[in-house]
């Protein structure tokens, strides 16, 4: 069906083992179905990985139902050892057989096309001798093929089924689909280049424009960040209004609204972010994650954004004027930390408190009436709020593999570390981008500066 | 959702900035009254209206072009950008530019939009003053004569050589030179000669130039957001076939029949099979591994013995199919016999299920653990 020289692969074994798995996380397709029921892939299905240089299938295919019978037919109808694979062929080929072994046929059928085959066990429960079966009929098939052994539950038996699979299969490899990282996904591919020399050089190719793509996705979650935070820090909800004490009447729907935009603004961000990596799947609601659900909960605002002793040194950090100033204040702050429940930083207080978040502002118009505006936000640890956030989803989204469906789950932040990680000069970038955002200001310079809180 | 946060369309991003224009208008306006009022007598130095109808429109022209082509785009437009005079609503377009990345575009069209308002004003100006005031043009310089000064202003005025009147002669020139000292002019009627050269310099170097250019700013911008839709262009989404998960499931029980016959079909060694204290009237060979004989005619049910977590196969099915008996699912822990997990229980429940004189056998010594 496609030219030869597209590298194929047929990912087959038991039921239940994974093998959809192992298709979604490397197709990065999350719509590959995936149960704790087996027989849940019931024909063979094809999936294109494309990049820019090339592309490449992978088949996912329904597990050996009845590999002992199969091979006694096998058996029954070849003569010598040369005519296996042919035999496997007029099995494939055979109508009788497409009615009684329809999964083995389904899965056979790629493989007889030119599949190399990636056969895939459980490295968590013990070998058993009724996989010979199965083994043996793929041997027959005379294709390239390697073993990929999926610890779904634990390691306990990895080495029982090395030794066993090592005499049926050239390479082995433990591949786990859920928690592979994107290193360990290259690792296995530059393994597929050889499978088959033919295909070496297109793998290759295709593995670098993997690479690159990669690069791609951060680039682009930074400007999705970018954008959602000059967006809030920007937001404001006016309205129209007759009199003043109608302006203030209204003050709590305006609120109300102001925090329904700003929830939803920063959804559609971790929307972007998870269709840049390619989850379409997941569903995002805030609520739905274990995030603090408000983004208004001042409370948690420490553990998202930055804490007192960092805002101190951000402050001075913003408007410093010299490395040498920025380091006396770096000094000060661990000095100062101590003491600022006894409000020794008074003017600063802007930093800390909450109140003054939204406040209303009425002013009156020139042709009559009044205008009541909720927003822009004041509070100066905000955009910290909103950047740690973002990069604490960031960091879950982009190590998520496609055959992981379960709800992303959070753990308490690490925004302030990262930030401490940051070199001198990065953290004062940061702090005088923030000052400036806070203040509606542009910052031209912004993607640069958010940049480094994306590596690792 | 898309239409929350919509995104600048064609349309809004070559809508023309009417504070940006209003301030272009103004300065023309200003510039040219300023210049164009004259002394008591009248008298406007010719050089001074060449500075601000030629050389500050050209001098602006060339410099947004220069910095649309060269990289960040720094023009009028994007100064007056930073002026504090911007409500909320204009700054979140501002805002919405920037993120489209058209900024650049945007502003050289802004730009060309307060020049071409600055050329209104000053042609508008500098028309009714021709109508409501005698102006009288003059042209004074300490170091320049008529016969140096003719080249340039003649190259000035090639574009619009068909126009006899509008030329600047040297007789022209010679004949409008002014010293403050000297009073008295021989012939007052060739000082108003040089409107049509002042007319078509201000109509060819500022309306017509800016035109032009604010023709190509719209061009680039139409282009560019045409651009930007085209890769917003929504990504094929992948749909998710839902699953049905209604499944029937077999009942368990959790003592056997008197009799029934044994069917160690996960091949258990005899340390298991002791554990499970069975005490069978006969047992029968058959497995994933062994060859399938005939298993007909079997008048006791059957009890096979499985591995609770590998999953039921077809072959265990087919062999299943022409009897009757029960499944005795077994996990192993440590080499001892233990209940399956809840989750592979399941798996073979609904394996059961589709099979009408089968049952699942869990002892209750097991179903504790
Ligand atoms: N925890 C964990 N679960 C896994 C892993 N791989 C597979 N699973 C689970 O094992 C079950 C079967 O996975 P599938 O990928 O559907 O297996 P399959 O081989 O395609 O199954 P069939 O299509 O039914 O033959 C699912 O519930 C998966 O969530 C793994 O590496 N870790
Ligand atoms: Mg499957």
């Amino acid at each position: 069906m496609n030219d030869n020289n597209s590298p194929k692969f047929a990912v087959v074994g038991h039921p239940n083992k994974g093998k959809s798995s192992i298709v979604s996380t490397l197709s990065h397709n999350d719509s590959i179905q995936i149960s704790s029921r087996s027989g849940t892939t019931e024909q063979a299905d094809h999936f294109t990985v494309n990049t820019i240089k090339g592309s490449y299938d992978l088949i996912d295919t329904p597990g050996f139902q009845r590999p002992l019978r199969v091979l006694n037919w096998l058996e029954q109808h070849c003569n010598s050892a040369s005519e296996r694979a042919a035999t496997v062929a007029k099995f494939v080929a055979d109508s009788e057989c497409k009615t009684q072994f329809k999964d083995e046929v389904a899965l056979l059928e790629p493989v007889i096309d030119g599949a190399a085959i990636l056969y895939v066990v459980d490295g968590s429960r013990p070998y058993g001798s009724e996989y010979e079966a199965e083994m043996e009929i793929l041997r027959w098939t005379g294709q390239p093929s390697m073993a990929l052994i999926n610890p779904i539950e634990n390691n306990d038996y990895i080495g029982e089924w090395e030794s066993a699979l090592a005499q049926y299969f050239k390479s082995v490899r433990v591949f786990n689909p859920m928690k592979a990282d994107f290193e360990k996904h290259i690792e296995l591919l530059q393994t597929f280049t050889h499978l088959n020399p033919k295909w070496a050089h297109v793998l290759g190719s295709i593995i670098d424009d993997l690479q690159n793509e990669r690069a791609t996705q951060q680039t682009t979650s930074v400007s999705i960040l970018m954008h959602l935070i000059e967006d809030l820090c920007q937001y404001q909800n006016c309205q129209k209004v007759l009199s003043e004490s109608q302006a203030k009447l209204i003050k709590p729907a305006l609120e109300k609204q102001y925090k329904a935009w700003m929830k939803q603004r920063e959804e559609k961000a971790i929307k972007e972010l998870l269709t840049t990596y390619a989850h379409y799947q997941t569903k995002v609601s805030l609520d739905q994650f274990d995030l603090p659900p408000d983004l208004f909960d001042c409370d948690k605002w420490f553990a998202w954004g930055l804490d007192k002793k960092q805002l101190i040194y951000a402050g001075t950090a913003a408007g410093a004027v010299s490395g040498a100033a920025l380091d006396v204040a770096v000094a000060g702050s661990s000095l100062m930390a101590g003491a600022i429940g006894g409000g020794l930083i008074g003017a600063g207080s802007a930093w800390f408190s909450a109140d003054k978040l939204v406040d209303i502002k009425i002013k009156g118009l020139p042709l009559g009436g009044y205008q009541a505006c909720v927003g822009p936000i004041k509070n100066r640890n905000f955009p910290y709020v909103v950047i740690g956030r973002f990069i604490h989803l960031f960091k879950q989204i982009s190590q998520l593999n496609h055959a992981n469906r379960q709800a992303l789950d959070f753990n308490a932040s690490d925004f302030q570390d990262k930030v401490e990680t940051l070199e001198k000069i990065e953290q004062k970038e940061l702090h005088a981008a923030c000052a400036r955002l806070i203040k509606q200001k542009p910052v031209d310079s912004l993607s640069e500066v958010l940049t480094p809180l994306f590596n690792d | 959702m898309q239409s929350e946060f919509p995104s600048i369309n064609k349309e809004q991003a070559i809508n023309l900035s009417k504070p940006i224009m209003f301030i272009g208008f103004l300065c023309g306006l200003l510039l040219s009254l300023g210049v164009l009022n004259g002394d008591e007598a009248g008298r406007v130095n010719l050089l001074y209206l060449l500075l601000v109808y030629l050389f500050i429109p050209l001098f602006g022209a060339i410099l947004s072009v220069l910095s649309l082509v060269q990289g960040r785009g720094l023009n009028i437009a994007r100064l007056l950008s930073a002026l504090p005079i911007w409500s909320q609503s204009q700054q979140v377009q501002l805002l919405k530019i920037r993120q489209q990345k058209f900024d650049k575009y945007w502003f050289f069209l802004q730009s060309q939009a307060a020049a071409l308002a600055y050329s209104v004003a000053s042609l508008l100006t500098f028309l009714i003053l021709l109508l409501a005031t005698d102006i009288n043009f003059v042209w004074r310089s300490t170091l320049l004569n008529a016969e140096q000064l003719q080249p340039i202003l003649g190259a000035i005025a090639t574009p619009w050589w068909f126009w006899e009147v509008a030329q600047p002669t040297s007789e022209l020139l010679r004949s409008t030179q002014d010293s403050r000292l000297i009073s008295n002019y021989a012939n007052t009627n060739s000082f108003g000669q040089w409107w049509a050269f002042v007319l078509a310099t201000q109509i060819v170097y500022s309306f017509i130039l800016r035109g032009a250019l604010l023709a190509i700013g719209t061009t680039l911008i139409s282009k560019h957001t045409k651009k930007e839709t085209e890769k917003k262009a929504p990504r094929t989404q992948q749909r998710m076939e839902q699953v049905s998960e209604n499944h029937s499931y077999a009942s368990l029980i959790h003592s056997l029949p008197t009799e029934y016959t044994l069917c160690n079909w996960a091949t258990f060694n005899t340390n298991i099979l002791q554990q499970l204290t069975l005490s069978p009237k006969k047992a029968l060979k058959a497995g994933p591994s062994v060859a399938i004989d005939t298993h007909d005619a079997l008048d006791e049910p059957l009890l096979i013995l499985v591995k609770a977590w590998e999953p039921p196969m077809g072959e265990l099915q087919d062999f299943m199919q022409h009897a009757k008996g029960i499944i005795f699912p077994i996990n192993l822990n440590n080499k001892q016999a233990v209940a399956p997990e809840e989750k592979h229980l399941k798996e073979w429940q609904r394996f059961v299920a589709q099979l009408p004189n089968w049952a699942i056998y869990v002892p209750e010594s097991m179903d504790k653990q």
